[in-house]
């Protein structure tokens, strides 16, 4: 089928891959080269993921993302975006995974994919899944946060990466990973003004791990691409502030400045010692959530990594989940990052080979033999990263005052919640505060909250988050017109 | 003030869409909510209570981007800025007020 030729109606594939990111398209490689019928379904436009969100096809751009750490993931878009054999469906959300109806006479498959396409809604019935849908931002509730002008550091890189925009004049970037480095150094390139970027982490700290002799001989390209985008910001005049964190935005209508705190070295924000960057934009960055609706919806096993992506997917050897068919890669395992997506993606592959009966064990394991070598190397160093870019314990829940919007959708506050918690001892579950205050009910169904309530549950009950639980997730995992719904099938 | 990058990039020539009726250039292909902020847009709709929203994630997680696309005959559609692509014509409905 033409890339893109997105057809609305009911169809069937031998795998079907679930995002167009770094571990999709290895695993879309590799199956291809096995002969295997491929669909990729993704919600962007063109390939890539967020990690190389491309610009529009009907752009041109020059020395697109030219620094090195992406050299790795675009070799993978180029081996196989312009595949013809490959059956692509962009701008496609996958509103569920489905077991097939025994009451139905089905084409086959083991799993039914509930899609929304720019035609309307159908099911793609599959042999295999492949769910790579990556990660997204870990938001901060903080005072003002819900101003026009706060985004993910994500959100602002997007803009830069993909629509070749600057979405604002002065930017201040705050938070604990070292993308916003990285996003920063874009904006400057782009011809922004970065007013500040701001490390939750002490410099000593920070400085103490990237020497540990074990990094600084593995991964010397990274800390060489780090210390020169430091050499930059110096350059431009960027002040680079650690051991701070971000209190507060305030504007009229929209963001005029960003307060920080001072962290003292017992990780408590200390709000008597603050500094005040004019900005019209902040970026947060505290790390990453796994996207899991879809593997939670599905009914496989999670557990809880908290920093390496909150709620991610149990998986064997080959990556399959505890879903017969269902397999996983990318972040939704741990967030490793884009290096170590594409070896997972390509040990999915092999597994789902494997699963298909394409290949016996002995192939596979000798198939699989490299990726595992290289993913080992590289989760080594996410392992060190996740630590490094991890923000104070409790952070959430001190940048957090009582009238902090704790639930963007449904404008619901930290203060409402707790009053809720302090009325009913029985609130002992994400759900269970659900019903009782609406977090998590609105448009997002819980994506950008859920995190922070089960922090604040959890702290008031004395329990962990992974005892709080995420919010159940049920299909449609994202909303869907109903128009689109009338216009196709609904599952 | 927003900008678009201009240096090295080539962009199609541009087209007009309307926002609540203004009429603004953007490009074909860029997203829906880079037409919305380059033209000054940042509270994109209103939450269940109707209060302004603004867009936070920017890759179809935040749903705080839907914006209404008014389709003529009184009919209309809701869509993500951010993963919608722009093309001429396009009549958006953002809240007022901004």
């Amino acid at each position: 089928m033409a890339a893109n030729d997105q057809q609305g109606s009911d169809a069937t594939c031998e795998v079907a891959i679930i995002g167009a990111g770094p571990s999709g398209l290895a695993a879309a490689a590799v199956l291809r080269e096995h002969g295997v019928g491929v669909t990729v379904i993704d919600e962007q436009p063109r390939a890539g993921g967020q990690i190389l969100r491309q610009p529009p096809k009907s752009f041109s751009v020059a020395h697109w993302l030219p620094a090195k750490l992406y050299d790795r993931v675009k070799a993978a878009l180029h081996a196989v975006s312009e595949q013809p054999h490959i059956d692509w469906r962009f701008q496609s959300t996958v509103l569920g995974i489905m077991r097939p109806s025994p009451y139905r006479r089905s084409g086959g498959g083991a799993h039914e994919l509930w899609i929304q396409g720019p035609a309307g809604c159908y099911l793609l019935r599959a042999n295999a899944v492949l769910l790579a849908p990556g990660c997204y931002e870990r938001p901060l509730a903080f005072p003002g946060w819900t101003l026009p002008g706060v985004m993910g550091a994500g959100a602002i890189q997007g803009f830069v990466k993909s629509q070749q925009f600057v979405p604002g004049n002065r930017f201040v970037l705050a938070g604990s990973h070292p993308l916003q480095l990285v996003v920063a150094d874009q904006l400057l390139t782009a011809g922004a003004h970065v007013a500040a970027v701001v490390f939750t982490q002490r410099r000593q700290q920070a400085w103490r791990m990237l020497r540990h002799p074990f990094v600084a001989l593995r991964h010397h390209r990274q800390l060489l691409e780090t210390s020169r985008i430091l050499r930059r910001l110096r350059r431009a005049d960027v002040p680079v502030v650690f051991g701070h964190t971000i209190v507060r935005a305030d504007g009229a209508n929209a963001v005029e400045n960003a307060t920080i705190a001072e962290i003292n070295p017992s990780g408590v924000t200390d709000r008597h010692k603050t500094q005040v960057f004019e900005c019209d934009r902040i970026g947060v960055c505290h790390g990453f959530l796994a996207s899991s609706e879809l593997a939670r919806q599905a009914g496989a096993d999670m557990h809880w990594k908290d920093h390496a992506g909150g709620w991610v997917a149990r998986h064997d050897d080959w990556l399959e989940s505890s879903i017969r068919n269902l397999f996983v890669a990318g972040e939704i395992t741990s967030v490793d990052g884009a290096d170590a997506a594409l070896e997972k993606g390509r040990i999915a592959a092999v597994g789902i080979l494997r699963s298909l009966g394409r290949i016996d064990d002995n192939r596979a394991r000798n198939l699989a033999a490299v990726a595992r070598k290289r993913l080992s190397r590289l989760q080594d160093f996410a392992a060190v990263l996740q630590q490094l870019a991890q923000p104070p314990a409790n952070l959430a829940l001190q940048a957090m005052s009582d009238d902090t919007i704790l639930c963007r959708c449904e404008s619901i506050k930290l203060g409402e919640l707790q009053r809720a918690l302090a009325d009913n001892e029985h609130i002992l579950s994400a759900d269970a505060a659900k019903l009782l205050t609406r977090v998590g009910m609105g448009l997002c169904q819980g994506r950008l909250c859920g995190d922070n309530v089960a922090r604040v549950i959890a702290e008031t009950r004395g329990l962990q988050p992974n005892e709080v639980g995420p919010f159940q997730a049920q299909a449609p995992v994202k909303p869907v017109p109903l128009a689109a719904l009338v216009r196709g099938r609904c599952g | 003030m927003s900008k678009r990058i201009t240096v090295g990039v080539a962009r199609p020539a541009a087209v007009t869409v309307f926002i609540n009726g203004r009429a603004v250039e953007a490009y074909v292909g860029e997203s829906v909510l880079t037409a919305l902020i380059a033209a000054g847009v940042l509270t994109t709709s209103r939450d269940s209570f109707g209060r302004l929203r603004t867009p936070f994630c920017n890759m179809g997680v935040c749903f705080d981007c839907l914006v209404e696309v008014d389709e003529g005959e009184g009919a209309s559609s809701r869509v993500r800025a951010c993963l919608t692509p722009v093309r001429a014509g396009l009549r958006l409905v953002v809240p007022e007020g901004h």
